[in-house]
């Protein structure tokens, strides 16, 4: 589920089913020609589009965060846990920035039969 | 003065052969007072039946697979549906498990659990066999769709139609099976 898709009453009722957090990493750094950041968004639109079908009903994805230069990703993920069990990274670049301890995954690939092993097995193997 | 002299209306009536200005004038304002109910009214009773009179489109069914294809083991099949909404128009993919009954009978069931949404899958889990299993809250359903635990309500149901030996989904409904 999208994150404004949780009203302040059904985050109250649901949070317990909603354990896992999806935050979007675009990768874009300032250095992209119009269609470059065109074709990185589309890609990463469509890891998401996968996610939110399967496991619409466990993961919320967050607003996405772009132009990390000087961002502590680390402190953005260890807010985040504070309200979720499981933080997912999703992107289409690699970002070398993401390989931290305090995410549990990175989703970089728009094949679905690879994110659903990599999800549930996180699942499997951390709940 | 005789009684003729003090009955003018008497005298009027005698000689008109059309109607009086009074009657002349609830005609016409009756009528048109008819008419400016009636028009509307029509337009509004053909407004509130048209669902009932409008034949079902091709459209509202989506080929999907050859007849052939179609086994008692439930299998996924993805297609796109043509959707408008609005001015916006969208060809979004949609997903059906597809399966034989032991009839023979082919049916259809949406793979989106009734519990939160999430998306199911077959023989999904270790403890699912020959069940759908969701991978979110471990909701369980059976071959026909019958919700076994977690979920509030069975897996709906694609409407089905055979033609030409291929395998037609049309809209979505409540599950028939159970």
């Amino acid at each position: 589920m999208k994150f404004s898709e949780l009203s302040a009453e059904t985050w109250a009722e649901q949070q317990t089913y909603f354990d896992t957090c999806i935050v979007p990493f675009s990768g874009l750094d300032g250095s992209e020609r119009p269609f470059e950041a065109t074709k990185k968004l589309a890609d990463l639109q469509k890891t998401l589009d996968i996610l939110e079908r399967l496991y619409r009903g466990r993961i919320v994805i967050y607003p996405a965060c772009h132009y990390l230069n000087g961002i502590d990703v680390e402190e953005i993920v260890g807010k985040l846990k504070q309200n979720f069990k499981f933080v997912l990274g999703a992107t289409s670049s690699a970002l070398p920035i993401l390989q931290l301890a305090a995410i549990d995954a990175v989703v970089q690939t728009t094949d679905e039969v690879r994110i659903k092993t990599q999800i549930e097995q996180l699942w499997q193997t951390k709940s | 003065m005789s009684q003729e002299q003090h009955n003018p209306q008497h005298d009027s009536k005698k000689g008109r052969k059309g109607m009086s200005r009074r009657q002349f004038l609830s005609y016409t304002l009756g009528g048109t007072g008819a008419f400016m109910l009636g028009v509307p009214l029509l337009f509004n009773l053909r407004f509130a039946v048209d669902p009932l009179l409008k034949k079902e489109a091709a459209g509202d069914f989506v080929k999907v697979v050859e007849e052939s294809k179609v086994t008692a083991e439930p299998a996924t099949f993805t297609f796109k549906k043509h959707v408008v909404d609005g001015w916006y128009e969208s060809d979004p993919e949609n997903n059906a498990w597809i399966a034989k009954d032991a009839d023979g009978k082919i049916f259809a069931l949406s793979p989106v659990c009734k519990h939160l949404g999430c998306t199911v899958a077959w023989n999904g889990d270790e403890a699912a066999s020959e069940k759908y299993a969701c991978p979110c809250h471990g909701a369980h359903y059976s071959k026909d769709g019958k919700n076994l635990t977690v979920a509030p309500a069975p897996l709906d149901e694609f409407e089905v139609k055979i033609q030409d030996g291929w395998v037609y989904l049309g809209p979505i409904k409540a599950n028939s099976r159970v």
